[in-house]
């Protein structure tokens, strides 16, 4: 069994060649991309993201994170990019997404300016929902979901669930 | 002994020289510290030189050292430290291997044509161009052919041996960018290139002393030098064995005389004379020279003051950078954009040789060699393209390493704060105007949140952010104009400061928020 845990800044097989175009067929504004062939051969596929905030997509969770595995970003860019990050949601649902929240980047994202933009939230959200995931993640955040356009988006595709309170949750506290 | 080894002692050091300064140009896994960079580059002199003047950096003291080398020795810089001269030792090597027996011959000397191109070289920077200076600089030119012809071959092996070792899973090479192309610079490296092999192969060191101001400056100096080398007419048996070998062509056997001048300091005629019929000469205790008024010499000291005084009062005007793609908005660049810790165009115009080490030292390929950017005489000089890369926030390579102090070292503290720049935003490209949907990629990648994302009222109700520019935050690094993906216009670019100025510390106030392990989950 093939098995790789994908967190964006740690993929160091970075080249063209590695990256394979494939179609998804329920996007509406990506019809294709080019993804990294490890996904393309992984059995289980685990999404470790952070939870950030973001200037251009206003959060980084799970959907988000997977901006990092395909080639071309910039045409999400120029292309709706709420509504590609979203669609490319459709094209291969995560196993597991683990979303890290420890030390979360609140403002001035994705970089960050100074070490004053983070907070430690000690938190962690596992969820086979990806859309669920985000979800909680951005409610963690103090944002709504409905307010964060590809996570709405991706609830309307029914990629997974927003409505939180419908749900069976486990909420540990250690 | 003794003489006949000289030589020896001199390959052994050109050929280190040689191997270490075409490793800084070739270190594309930077492994070079600025450090030995600048211990390794500090006796080439023109770099030294202008770094001692334009820079005012008196511990840049290389040059001096080389004249003082001069006035004792003679032109050892020019067969020892000067790597463009060892290429052509080089070349010379291996053309004579193919053409066996092929001896040299006394040359007469092309006085006009080297003392006019030294002129020149040291008049033309008055009229306010270093740009002869930078075509002729011999460290500057081997920079050059090295950074702009030898590096994207070393690159293509380096590739190509990583991509087969990859697939049989041997991952100690990785992949490299390539550089981005200069067909300028190229053309004018190979043209060199060309030039100085075919010299190389067919008459010797004739470059280093036709073309080459370096050596027509130091054979200027080298006539009034304490040692010289002489024919001793009586241990000269006449055997011509040293003019055979004499790649600078001056050695007249015929007449037993030798143009000091011209004298490379190769010491191959040293090495061959098994009659000791050649020696080191004190001039400065038979002072016959010395009877006669020097013209050479005085017009040196004369040109040196002129020179000194051209590179310290005038330089270029830098004009309007040259907007060639027809745009709908059109972008409106006032400036280039010169590296940080090079202070202001003007000084970086006044002061930079060309010699590309920085372009292929900068890990992101900002610093890309100009073509009319910085004018007509600052061709090739290196400018911040932010189409090919933008420049990190945390580096401070270039400034580290440039040999002639055109881009001189700041803190990485006060670099983050060095504004190059400023960011222009064209809203009427932007793809929150446009297409009505968020993109916010400029904003993404800037340091200093000086391009944020503020609340934007649209046509269509969204809830849309929109680029907006803080200038007194921006420090010109081009994050924003690199990763815009309107084509073929930018919708943000960076307008560079003529002079350099201080960007506002960013002020970002601090999340004032408490971990509550006894909330509530918010869900």
């Amino acid at each position: 069994m093939n098995s790789y845990i994908f967190h964006t800044e740690n993929i160091f097989r970075v080249r063209e060649g590695y990256y394979q175009k494939i179609a998804v067929p329920k996007g509406k504004r990506l019809n294709e991309a080019k993804v990294h062939e490890l996904l393309l051969g992984a059995d289980v596929f685990i999404n470790v993201p952070i939870l950030k905030h973001h200037s251009s997509s206003t959060l980084t969770v799970g959907m988000k994170n997977l901006m990092g595995v395909v080639w071309d970003r910039s045409y999400w860019h120029r292309n709706d990019q709420h509504q590609c990050i979203a669609d490319f949601a459709s094209f291969r649902k995560p196993t597991l997404t683990v979303v890290d929240a420890y030390n979360v980047l609140k403002q001035n994202g994705p970089r960050g300016v100074t070490a004053g933009d983070v907070v430690s939230m000690k938190s962690l959200i596992v969820s086979t929902d990806l859309v669920a995931a985000d979800a909680a993640a951005a409610k963690l955040f103090g944002a709504d979901p409905g307010d964060i356009r590809h996570i709405q988006l991706a609830a309307e595709m029914n990629l997974g669930r927003i409505d939180l309170d419908a749900l069976s949750i486990n909420r540990i506290k250690l | 002994m003794g003489l006949h080894r000289l030589k020896l002692f001199r390959v052994g050091v050109s050929v280190l020289f040689f191997a270490l300064i075409a490793f800084l140009f070739l270190d594309f896994r930077s492994i070079a510290t600025p450090s030995v960079t600048e211990g390794l580059l500090y006796l080439q002199f023109v770099p030294s030189l202008l770094k001692f003047v334009n820079a005012a950096a008196v511990g840049a003291a290389g040059f001096i050292v080389i004249v003082v080398a001069t006035v004792l020795f003679g032109r050892i810089y020019c067969s020892s430290v000067c790597p463009l001269g060892t290429l052509q030792d080089g070349i010379i090597y291996l053309a004579r291997k193919k053409q066996k027996r092929r001896r040299f011959q006394f040359i007469k000397p092309h006085n006009v044509l080297r003392y006019s191109i030294l002129a020149l070289t040291v008049l033309v920077p008055i009229a306010g161009s270093g740009f002869l200076l930078n075509l002729l600089d011999p460290f500057s030119t081997f920079g050059r052919i090295f950074s702009n012809l030898v590096r994207p071959l070393v690159l293509v092996v380096n590739n190509a041996a990583a991509i087969a070792l990859e697939r049989l899973g041997v991952h100690t090479l990785y992949l490299v960018r390539w550089a981005v192309i200069a067909p300028l610079s190229a053309g004018v490296s190979m043209a060199m290139l060309i030039l100085v092999t075919w010299l190389a192969a067919t008459r010797g060191r004739l470059y280093c002393n036709t073309v080459c101001p370096v050596g027509a400056l130091l054979g200027l100096v080298s006539k009034v030098s304490f040692l010289r080398i002489g024919i001793d007419s009586g241990a000269c048996k006449g055997c011509k064995l040293c003019e055979g070998v004499c790649k600078a062509g001056c050695i007249d056997s015929g007449k037993k005389t030798v143009d000091f001048s011209r004298c490379i300091a190769c010491y191959n005629c040293l090495a061959v004379c098994s009659k000791e019929g050649l020696r080191f000469e004190n001039r400065w205790k038979r002072r016959v020279l010395a009877a006669q008024p020097d013209r050479g010499r005085r017009g040196f000291i004369l040109n040196s003051g002129i020179y000194l005084l051209g590179l310290a009062g005038f330089t270029e005007q830098t004009k309007k950078i040259i907007q060639s793609k027809p745009t709908t908005i059109p972008v409106c660049v006032t400036s280039p954009v010169s590296p940080p810790g090079s202070g202001s165009v003007m000084h970086f115009t006044g002061t930079c040789t060309a010699c590309h080490l920085c372009v292929s030292a900068c890990p992101s390929r900002v610093l890309v060699p100009s073509f009319l950017e910085f004018g007509f005489s600052g061709m090739m000089q290196p400018r911040m393209n932010f189409h090919s890369g933008h420049c990190n926030y945390d580096c401070t390579i270039c400034m580290n390493i440039c040999p002639a102090g055109a881009i001189l070292p700041l803190t990485v503290e006060k670099k983050k704060l060095t504004q190059i720049g400023v960011a222009k935003f064209i809203k009427e490209n932007c793809v929150v105007y446009t297409d009505n949907t968020d993109c916010g990629a400029c904003s993404e990648h800037c340091p200093t949140k000086a391009v944020d994302m503020v609340p934007y009222p649209n046509p269509v109700n969204k809830r849309l952010k929109i680029p907006e520019v803080k200038p007194e935050y921006c420090i010109g690094c081009g994050g924003c104009e690199h990763a815009c993906p309107t084509k073929p216009y930018k919708a943000i670019y960076v307008d560079g400061n003529p002079v350099h100025k201080l960007a506002q510390k960013p002020v970002v106030k601090k999340i004032e928020e408490k971990l509550d392990n006894n909330a509530d989950f918010p869900f």
